[in-house]
């Protein structure tokens, strides 16, 4: 039986791509898929393990760029790259570098500047994150790598970092990004990246030091300014909602800024968060998949909402402006040992919140 | 026949003294026959207050027919003969500017009737020069104003902007001018508060005069101005009844201990926290006053929820009124019971009595225990300055804090910041208590719209940074550090008067007490800075040996032109030891022995006022008599 990981859920040019990564065992082998609404086509296919397939929209051109890294036998990794058009066709692939053991590298996120492709990774042997520049037209390495000072959290090295860390960039627009990863005391540290004079710079910006932060993912509302990070509690168990200002007139709250978002109690994981229409949607891991709808004070404006769907994993969100939907994809009944499901979904959701 | 080409009035040839405009013009004309030229111009001026033209010269010019048949050249003056009074009230209040003159010739057998304008020139007049003379600087013993008059000759109100500035802070204050029509002069006023002004106090206001981009610029000589006055005030001396000779301060049954001691702005009454057990368990932070006529009401709970402990509570006046902010270390707040900081602003009335302005507010974030705050509050910016320790982060967190009067909170302004370098690991404890630490300390003081922080990096080293608010963010930029073979506890103070920072630090826990004095320059580069020789001064003057030195500045007072300091310390082996210093460190008078005979009175603060010097000490005795446990006592000087 095939096995499923729900990869990245995104809107590109008012289309929605989903995609996920599917093994199959006998022989071995794993594909990278991408769906748009009934459309669907096989991106890649490796007899290693492809993880980590992460998507970066070139703002200016037309395709979409997707990274991944493939995890062939004795610890052996490279880092690809593929552009897909709206057709879903394969324009261009790339092995951008191998990676050799003793440099194992994670959780690559990639964003294009001009003509360079940045790609932030963990380094898992030097405990930080680097940033490395390609020259798009033939993946040569631009300068020697950046490196971020502040050591990572024990999590990203640990077997179950898939679901106790994660790292994010989110665009702030003129060509900046925000880079979240967590620190080795725990908080998350946020990382202005500004790409100027063909070349990136990187700022220390503010923390996110609370207890026992999980798993993260971020949204930046460039409307209202703010930055939002979600996590859940590795304690307890909750799913958090934490909010920033990024405007330099505004002011920022205190602790209240940092509130329990579920309703019900239980033990929650790998929340994911997203703009739906004026306010926000934010999914997470249970038995089944939740939602809740929240606006930018952190308040919530619904009750919470469990769709029928069980033990999903890597739930994602998309928000379609034109019929005014939310978008989900997950992988379900979730393997919780391997983290794969048995099965994958994507559709529009059935919150009741949907306008349609 | 004559030919009239042109008259014409250069921009900057045009003459004003003494009331009288002499115009000179330049006439171009030709002729073909042995005519004379006889023509009458008519000189006028566009007058600023109707835009109407105004008839101010008459003249006949005679020219004798050249011997050549040519075109001729001539240079005229035509004396203002027309309208006399009417132009000099007219330049007496419009003053300094760019005029319109216009010229109509009379010329007979031709088109120039009298009605036509041949030239139309915008000029400056020479000799209407703009001057100001400040008439008088005005102070009163009732408030901290100072009111500025000055008269103004040829003042442009339109274009020209005269402003007052304080040396000491920020602030502009226009000069609202009006004229005089009796005096034909502008007389200008402001009127200037004076933030934190007391009595005797010497002040630089610099007058600055500028010409309006808005308006076209002055066509030949522009104007600006400048001047410093220096001024003594008159001003109000805060005089304080606190009761004189040594006294309890608080003295609970169980262990009370100082933490910082202020004097609150406008009338100066005395409030010290200090930490007490709440109960047999936990502790909590409190605070008392003494009212600048001797009251002593009973103290208040700082925090509003006092659950667990609540340590080391740091005060910060604020400048024009009779508020202050608490800032601590609570472990009431957060769901396990690790210490975040708290922040509460409270009034003081009339008889003493604390008031609280709104509810305490958690300011830190939660990955851990937070300790050690710091706070200032800095008058140019209107805003409250807050530094701590992350216990688990390991860093330094700062950030600026808005009072919003409307909802009775903080705000905080910008992101909250870290700061870019290594302090002391004795800061990142979870029982760290930096008003009791006797090694360790973190100090902020105000320097104009920058704050200096200085904090222990280990036991030889002392970091300074020069901290800012630049684009709603916390700028940060560090100063030479400060490096002796050995240094222990260190407190400071700021010198606003030669913006350099006295800092006085013991070299062990048991050692003498020096001071020193720290170079600053605003906004520099530590790069930029000179080297500094070290010079550190030996203070005690007694043999006793000592730790945890305290310096606070005197106020301006009558009898002294520069600042003095009094700086006081603990003894192993005596109580608190006390000295007044010059600027220099130079002793001014004895090393002065408070509560003498308890070996075990220790971390002393002080506040200063006009008339009085008071210390806030914990002790074990009074007078020799022993207390029951250790408790805060007063000494009033």
């Amino acid at each position: 039986m095939n096995r499923y990981k729900n990869e990245c859920l995104t809107m590109h040019r008012n289309k929605n791509y989903s995609i996920h990564t599917e093994v199959t065992l006998f022989p071995f082998k794993t594909e990278i898929i991408v769906q748009s609404g009934f459309e669907q086509a096989t991106i890649a296919t490796s007899n290693a393990t492809i993880t980590d397939v992460k998507i970066s929209i070139n703002t200016k051109g037309l395709n979409l760029a997707l990274t991944w890294i493939e995890a062939h036998a004795f610890g052996f990794t490279s880092l690809h790259y593929a552009e897909i058009n709206d057709r879903l066709q394969v324009v261009r692939a790339h092995e951008i570098e191998a990676i050799d053991t003793n440099n194992a590298a994670i959780l690559p996120l990639s964003f294009i500047c001009e003509e360079f492709l940045f790609v932030a990774k963990v380094e898992c042997s030097t405990e930080q994150v680097t940033i490395s520049q390609y020259r798009l037209s033939d993946f040569s390495l631009v300068a020697s790598p950046i490196i971020v000072t502040s050591k990572i959290s024990d999590s990203y090295l640990s077997s179950k970092r898939n679901k106790i860390a994660n790292m994010t960039i989110v665009d702030g627009g003129d060509n900046t990004f925000y880079l979240q990863y967590k620190v080795q005391t725990g908080s998350i540290n946020t990382i202005l990246l500004t790409y100027q004079d063909k070349a990136i710079s990187h700022l220390r910006l503010f923390d996110f030091g609370y207890d026992n932060i999980g798993f993260h993912e971020a949204y930046l509302d460039k409307e209202e300014k703010m930055i939002f990070v979600t996590y859940a509690n590795t304690d307890s168990g909750d799913i958090y909602l934490a909010a920033q200002s990024l405007d330099p007139n505004g002011n920022n709250g205190f602790a209240e800024n940092n509130v329990v978002i579920n309703q019900t109690q239980g033990t929650y994981n790998r929340p994911y968060i997203e703009k739906y229409d004026e306010n926000y949607a934010v999914t997470w891991e249970g038995t089944n998949p939740y939602i809740i709808h929240v606006d930018k004070n952190l308040l919530i404006l619904s009750p919470e909402e469990i769709l029928d769907l069980s033990n999903p994993a890597n739930i994602k969100t998309a928000y379609d402006m034109s019929t005014k939907a939310l978008i989900m994809s997950a992988q379900i009944d979730n393997r919780i040992f391997e983290d794969y499901g048995t099965s994958f979904y994507y559709s529009k959701t059935m919150t009741k919140n949907d306008h349609s | 026949m004559i030919i009239l080409n042109s008259v014409i009035l250069e921009p900057c040839k045009q003459v004003y003294a003494d009331g009288t405009l002499v115009l000179t013009a330049e006439i171009d004309y030709f002729f073909d026959g042995s005519e004379a030229l006889d023509m009458d111009i008519n000189a006028y001026i566009i007058n600023p207050v109707d835009g109407a033209e105004l008839l101010v010269g008459n003249s006949n010019i005679v020219n004798p027919p050249p011997v050549t048949k040519d075109r001729t050249k001539i240079t005229v003056t035509i004396t203002a003969d027309q309208n006399i009074d009417l132009l000099r009230n007219i330049i007496n209040q419009y003053g300094n500017r760019t005029y319109t003159l216009v010229i109509k010739p009379t010329l007979p057998n031709s088109t120039w009737d009298g009605s036509k304008t041949i030239s139309t020139a915008e000029v400056q007049l020479i000799n209407v020069d703009t001057s100001v003379s400040v008439i008088d600087v005005t102070s009163s013993a009732n408030n901290a104003e100072v009111t500025i008059t000055v008269d103004a000759k040829y003042w442009n109100n339109e274009c020209m902007s005269l402003n007052a500035t304080l040396s000491t802070d920020q602030n502009i204050h226009k000069l609202s001018m009006s004229y005089d029509s009796n005096s034909q002069l502008w007389n200008g006023v402001a009127t200037i508060i004076i933030p934190a002004g007391h009595c005797n106090q010497d002040i630089t206001i610099t007058l600055t005069g500028e010409y309006s981009a808005g308006c076209n610029p002055l066509p030949c000589t522009p104007w600006q101005y400048f001047e410093n006055i220096k001024q003594t005030i008159k001003g109000p001396c805060m005089n304080t009844n606190f009761p004189a000779g040594l006294h309890t301060f608080v003295d609970t049954n169980s262990t009370d201990s100082t933490c910082s001691t202020i004097l609150t702005a406008n009338s100066k009454h005395l409030v010290s926290s200090y930490v007490s057990m709440r109960n047999k368990d936990y502790k909590s932070v409190y605070a008392k006053v003494i009212t600048k006529d001797g009251a002593m009401p009973q103290p208040v709970f700082i925090p509003d929820v006092t659950d667990y402990n609540q340590i080391d509570a740091d005060l910060a006046p604020v400048e024009g009124t009779d508020d202050f902010v608490a800032v601590w270390a609570s472990s009431a707040t957060s769901a396990t019971q690790k210490y975040q900081i708290c922040m509460r602003r409270f009034t003081v009335g009339a008889e003493g009595n604390i008031i609280p302005k709104g509810s305490s507010q958690v300011i830190s974030q939660s990955n851990g225990d937070y300790m050690a705050p710091r706070i200032v509050y800095n008058k140019p910016l209107d805003l409250f300055f807050v530094t701590w320790a992350a216990v688990l982060d390991k860093e330094m967190k700062m950030g600026f804090y808005d009072w919003d009067n409307t909802t009775s909170q903080f705000t905080q302004k910008g992101y909250l910041s870290t700061l870019d370098a290594a302090v002391s690991e004795n800061f990142f404890s979870a029982t760290f208590n930096l008003n009791e630490s006797v090694n360790t300390n973190a100090c902020l003081v105000n320097a104009a719209d920058k704050i200096i922080g200085a904090f222990t990096v280990d036991g030889t080293t002392l970091a300074f940074f020069e901290f800012g608010f630049a684009n709603n963010q916390v700028s940060q930029n560090a100063m030479p550090e400060y490096q002796a073979s050995s240094i222990s506890k260190f407190h400071m103070a700021f010198d606003d008067q030669t913006t350099t920072v006295k800092m006085v630090f013991t070299t062990s826990d048991s050692g003498d007490i020096y001071g020193d004095t720290i170079q600053y320059f605003p906004t520099r580069m530590r790069s930029d800075y000179p080297v500094q020789p070290r010079a550190a001064i030996k203070i005690n003057q007694s043999t006793f040996l000592g730790r945890r030195p305290f310096i606070k500045r005197t106020p301006h007072l009558s009898d002294q032109k520069d600042r003095q300091y009094v700086i006081a310390w603990e003894c192993a082996k005596s109580s608190v030891h006390t000295i007044k210093v010059s600027r220099s460190f130079i002793p001014v008078g004895a090393e002065g022995v408070l509560n003498s005979g308890d070996t075990n009175s220790d971390n002393v603060r002080i506040v200063i006022t006009e008339n009085q010097t008071c210390y806030l000490f914990n002790a074990l005795a009074l007078d020799g008599e022993t207390l029951t446990s250790q408790a805060i006592l007063l000494a009033v000087e």
